[in-house]
């Protein structure tokens, strides 16, 4: 450097770097704190991504598989109210299958009830005529 | 599998450390050509000042040093899960090249000043400067993540 500058330029432009290099630090590290590093991770997945050349909105996926998630509980409930849907169906069938089996049995026994009544009857008919 | 994971690693993460990657170029560079020429200092006029400060071989090992540290920080870059420090690492290489480019440029600037050296080595070393700027302020910001995060 000039011999006639009081200022010792060496000693300046190395506190000046210094200087740069602490503050880069510092606003890194605010920023690094506050936001994170940027890179994307499995934690923090990036806001978007490219794919096949087209930027894809993240939030926009996340938003979908939600949804889609959100459809598939849905299904599942919707799926099992059919299932118990079809067995109390079948539950009243079987009772009614049942009901008209009891039916048919009271039938066969009143029309054999009937058949026994009238057998007595002639039983009873043909006495008194012997008598 | 280890290797799987520190590749991958690798890979994902090229597109934000890239300039970090680049900058371990010229360091190796710098330092193989030490010690490959004992006398490089001697060799053109703009090394005046920084022959001054410090004779090749000490440079030859700071360069080096740093250089291949950062290259490890870099490979390693939270491969390891036993070892959470590599945003540390990288801050360090990043400053420490950052001290040792400036401080090429600033040589070669006061030796311009002094006797009329090219001031090519001073737009050169102080690019490499301000490239490793960045490098700080990105290594910075991963400490910062680390440090919210732990």
């Amino acid at each position: 450097m000039p011999q006639w500058s009081p200022i010792n330029f060496d000693s300046v432009a190395n506190g000046l770097w210094v200087v740069i290099a602490l503050l880069l630090s510092a606003i890194g590290i605010r920023h690094g704190w506050n936001r994170g590093e940027g890179v994307p991770s499995r934690d923090r997945p990036a806001p978007s991504v490219e794919v096949a050349g087209a930027l894809i909105d993240t939030r926009h996926t996340q938003a979908l598989i939600d949804a889609l998630g959100l459809l598939t509980v849905t299904l599942t409930e919707m799926r099992k109210l059919l299932i118990e849907l079809n067995r109390q169906m079948e539950d009243r069938i079987e009772s009614d299958e049942r009901r008209a089996r009891l039916s048919e049995q009271v039938m066969e026994s009143l029309e054999r009830f009937g058949r026994d009544v009238r057998d007595l009857r002639d039983e009873i008919g043909r006495s008194n005529r012997r008598g | 599998m280890i290797l799987l994971r520190t590749v991958e690693g690798v890979r994902a993460h090229f597109p934000q450390r890239w300039t970090e990657w680049l900058m371990v170029i010229p360091a190796l560079g710098i330092g193989i050509a030490l010690h490959i020429q004992p006398h490089l200092f001697d060799t053109a006029p703009h090394y005046a000042a920084i022959k001054s400060w410090a004779e090749e071989s000490t440079w030859e090992v700071i360069i080096l040093t740093s250089a291949l540290f950062r290259l490890a920080a870099l490979v390693i870059n939270g491969s390891l899960p036993w070892f959470r420090f590599t945003p540390h690492l990288r801050l360090a290489g990043a400053l420490v090249g950052g001290a040792i480019w400036s401080q090429f440029s600033l040589g070669s600037l006061f030796t311009h000043f002094a006797i009329g050296s090219s001031l090519g080595p001073v737009v050169s070393y102080g690019t490499l400067a301000l490239i490793e700027f960045v490098n700080v302020f990105r290594a910075a910001r991963a400490v910062g993540a680390w440090a919210r995060e732990f």
